[in-house]
């Protein structure tokens, strides 16, 4: 990825290459795998032996672009796998089985279609000169891919595995109502909550936002703005105390600023993510591509502060805070280079309603959502203790 | 004599011929030999024949017999051995000088191609010689030749120096005047390039500011044309709903006369059976108290023909009354599709809501304005189409309340799915690629220590 070195302290695998293998001499990949039941094998020494130093409780993100889990171990360690939320379907025959197999590349067969998920779908959308088709979309489960659902439990399940002991706890992120979208997001939640219950956890929603206060403003007693900027909406909490009484979502994200740079440009949506991730800075664009980027991610900026200000205006229900308070922003499309500093100058341009003592960006942008939401699981009281 | 001889001869060179072999030179060499000596056939006879002769002569010419032929022969062949080996001796001799005379005649010849050599050599190093003194003669005149021409040059030097200078000057200037050239041309192009730079810059700077403005005006523009979309949808919406609400109140008054109307229908059926039948009952216990039987049976008959009467007429009005019950019961279920009927309404507004603000949320940003304008119409299209489908969906539970169809769906079609997927063999390779985790800072345990005193403050 073009953006690893901008991950601070996190390198994530993407599952491509076990072991540190060069992906190009696979060890022993056999030709043709022998079919695997797609239910978790009850009782399955491998997925528990991995688990048995992991106390119980876990968060998962579940994002447009990104899932990512976090558990912690017995000695506290924070421990993060991510999946890219996307795949493509191939044609099946010898010819490809063989080479995804030497790629090391992971795929299921589905409906007679060979189906390559995560990141290399990534690699094989730019071979083929196709979009990545994904499992959801502004941050819901997506209606227009009948795939969507399988594809979804295998990934979570890879993710999660199963769970260290019964009556486990799954915190999952869900995104709050939008404000500028009419999407029911109960809909979206059932879906989820019947997924993880079906892998064998008690599953328990909470409001993506809330999420990056959990993990990043703890030193404030929980009492602040989080906000994840995802590929699909921008989720926003105002919290105080650990409780976010006010949140909501806006549908614009990274993935807004991709379709209209493609949309300027004449490429294709995944040509412009990529042009988006590779290292450049927002106030210094050097070409018309990255002039590109530049304009639609101002425009963002700028539609997503107005957004938030208005909702502040508007409603009756916005906490008295009585010292000034942070805001801080976590998810992949804050992590560009320059973000913040765009964010400040756009934020001194319109009237803000109440006091803001500080601007930043989460430590661990990429991360943030899935380890709050492991901090709330790990919270519940129901949560098993060991 | 001669005859005895001529046989005798014969039988020799019989002898000879069987006593001998043709050999292939070759093969000679083969076994080494290089050298042969030859002895010719006419050789041999002559010399048989000398040792015969000789043989004879000394034992005198008389017939020998077979014993005394045998001892001739003996001799003959001895003498011709003595013979043989004489000769051979002189050949030899012969042989060996020839030789000698062979390596005399080579070292002959070497030594008159040394002396050929030598001759040549001497011949050559005359040649040198003769070549050097030319040259040294032509040197020497050439030495001449140069003296005279230095001195007329030293000569015209002299005379020419004044004028060296002149020249040397004017190429300084030459040179000079070309690097002012050269310089001026590189800073002509420099300008030229820094002035192209600023043109670009500029365009660059002029595109930008267009493509900002651009997304601006088409931004604003794209608000304008949803807002006012959005202004009409609600207005329409609004409308929609009061006329609906009107209806509906309409309907239900009507509907609620009807059914009073029909109730009041039946319970004056009712009634009416009610009466009469009590009028049956007076008739007969009037008959039973008659006094007169003639009088009884005329009012039993009467009765009874009244009887039959009240009885049609009872029957007539139970299915009228019948009737009026499905009709009110018609008319209930009618309400009650008319309820879900408003609520479907609800359905749309709110499907023609989210498809507003799927517009507001896909309209193209950047130039390309007039598609959303004309298109707005489709849109609307889309939208209720997609409303139509969505009724199509609507799910209606056993007290006859709609519920959400959406969730419904969600929840069945999720356990369908999942189900599904659990029971399915899939072929994966996915077993063998693991997830990798990554450790990363996370201090759970000291957010929820501060999770607790919060709780515990409250
Ligand atoms: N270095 C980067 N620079 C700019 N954008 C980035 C970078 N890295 C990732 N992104 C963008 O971040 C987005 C993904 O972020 P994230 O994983 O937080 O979203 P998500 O949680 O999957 O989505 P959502 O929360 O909206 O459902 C994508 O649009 C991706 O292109
Ligand atoms: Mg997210």
């Amino acid at each position: 990825m073009a953006n690893e070195e901008k991950r601070p302290d996190v390198t994530i695998d993407f599952g491509r290459n076990p072991a540190g293998q060069d992906a190009a001499a696979p060890a022993a990949a056999p030709a043709a795998p022998a079919p695997v039941p797609a239910a978790p094998k009850a009782g399955g020494s491998q997925g528990m032996a991995s688990q048995v130093n992991l106390k119980p409780g876990k968060g998962l993100d579940i994002g447009t672009a990104n899932l990512l889990s976090a558990v912690r171990d017995v000695d506290e360690n924070v421990i993060v796998k991510q999946q890219r939320n996307a795949f493509i379907d191939i044609e099946q025959n010898d010819f490809t089985r063989n080479m995804l197999t030497k790629m090391g590349v992971q795929y299921v067969v589905l409906n007679n279609k060979m189906i390559v998920i995560g990141d290399p779908a990534f690699d094989l959308a730019n071979i083929y000169n196709r979009e990545t088709r994904r499992p959801m979309k502004h941050g819901m489960i997506s209606p227009d891919e009948s795939d969507a659902l399988p594809i979804e439990k295998l990934l979570i399940e890879r993710l999660l595995g199963q769970p260290v002991c019964k009556g486990e706890h799954v915190y999952f992120s869900v995104p709050a109502e939008p404000i500028d979208f009419d999407m029911n997001v109960v809909y979206h939640e059932n879906i989820f909550k019947g997924l993880l219950e079906k892998l064998g956890y008690v599953s328990k929603p909470i409001p993506e936002g809330l999420c990056v206060v959990l993990s990043e403003l703890a030193e404030d007693d929980f009492t602040g703005i989080g906000i994840s900027c995802g590929g699909g909406m921008f989720n926003v909490a105002v919290a105080y105390k650990a409780t976010a009484p006010l949140r909501f979502a806006t549908s614009r994200g990274g993935d807004w600023v991709d379709r209209n740079v493609a949309m300027a440009l004449g490429i294709k949506a995944s040509r412009a993510t990529y042009l988006k991730e590779k290292a450049q800075d927002l106030r210094a664009p050097k070409s018309r591509e990255e002039q590109a980027v530049d304009i639609y991610y101002r425009e963002l900026i700028r539609y997503t502060l107005t957004q938030i200000k208005d909702r502040f205006e508007k409603g009756s229900d916005m906490p008295n805070f009585p010292d000034p308070i942070d805001i801080v922003f976590a998810g992949g499309t804050s992590l560009i280079t320059g973000f913040i500093e765009v964010v400040k100058e756009e934020f001194e341009k319109i009237q803000f309603p109440i006091p803001v003592k500080n601007i930043r960006r989460a430590e661990e942008a990429l991360t943030s959502v899935c380890r709050g939401a492991l901090v709330a699981a790990a919270a519940d009281d129901d949560n098993p203790e060991e | 004599m001669k005859e005895t001889n001529d046989a005798a001869l014969s039988d020799v060179r019989q002898a000879i011929e069987r006593g001998t072999a043709k050999v292939s030179l070759r093969d000679l060499e083969k076994k080494g030999y290089r050298q042969v000596k030859v002895l010719k056939a006419g050789d041999i006879d002559k010399l048989v024949h000398q040792a015969v002769l000789s043989v004879l002569a000394k034992r005198g010419h008389k017939l020998v017999d077979e014993s005394e032929r045998e001892k001739f022969e003996q001799e003959a062949k001895a003498e011709y051995q003595k013979l043989l080996k004489a000769r051979n001796t002189a050949q030899g001799d012969n042989t060996e000088l020839s030789s000698k005379l062979q390596s005399y005649k080579e070292k002959a010849k070497e030594i008159a191609k040394e002396r050929d050599e030598l001759k040549e050599k001497v011949g050559k190093q005359r040649d040198k010689l003769l070549d050097l003194e030319t040259r040294r003669q032509e040197a020497e005149a050439r030495a001449l030749q140069f003296e005279k021409q230095a001195k007329d040059e030293r000569h015209r030097s002299e005379k020419a120096n004044d004028g060296l200078k002149d020249e040397r000057e004017k190429l300084e200037a030459e040179i000079e005047r070309k690097l002012e050239k050269e310089r001026r041309r590189l800073r002509d192009e420099k300008e030229e390039l820094q002035s192209l730079q600023n043109q670009g810059a500029k365009e660059f700077k002029a595109e930008r500011t267009a493509l900002e403005d651009k997304v601006e005006r088409s931004r604003e523009d794209a608000d304008r044309r949803v807002k006012e979309a959005e202004e009409k949808a609600k207005e329409r919406i609004r409308e929609l709903k009061a006329e609906k609400a009107e209806l509906e109140d309409e309907k239900k008054a009507m509907y609620e006369k009807n059914m009073a109307g029909q109730q009041k229908l039946v319970q004056t059926y009712e009634r009416q059976i009610a009466d009469l039948r009590r009028e049956k009952e007076d008739a007969v216990r009037d008959a039973a108290n008659s006094e007169d039987l003639a009088d009884a049976q005329a009012s039993v008959a009467r009765a009874k023909a009244q009887h039959a009467a009240l009885t049609t007429q009872v029957k007539t009005l139970e299915k009228e009354k019948a009737d009026a019950e499905t009709e009110v019961e018609r008319l209930r279920a009618e309400l009650a599709e008319e309820r879900l009927g408003a609520k479907a309404g609800n359905v749309k507004m709110e499907q023609m809501l989210a498809g507003l603000a799927e517009m507001i949320q896909s309209r193209p940003a950047q130039a390309d304005t007039s598609a959303l304008g004309g298109d707005l119409e489709k849109m609307f299209d889309k939208f209720s189409n997609s409303m139509s489908e969505r009724l199509s969906r609507r799910m209606v539970d056993d007290k006859g309340e709609v519920i959400d169809a959406d969730q419904a769906a969600a929840a069945a079609l999720t356990g369908m799915m999942l189900d599904e997927a659990a029971g399915k063999q899939m072929e994966t390779n996915l077993e063998k690629v693991e997830v990798v985790g990554t450790k990363t800072k996370g201090d759970v345990k000291s957010k929820l220590a501060r999770l607790r005193s919060l709780k515990g403050g409250k």
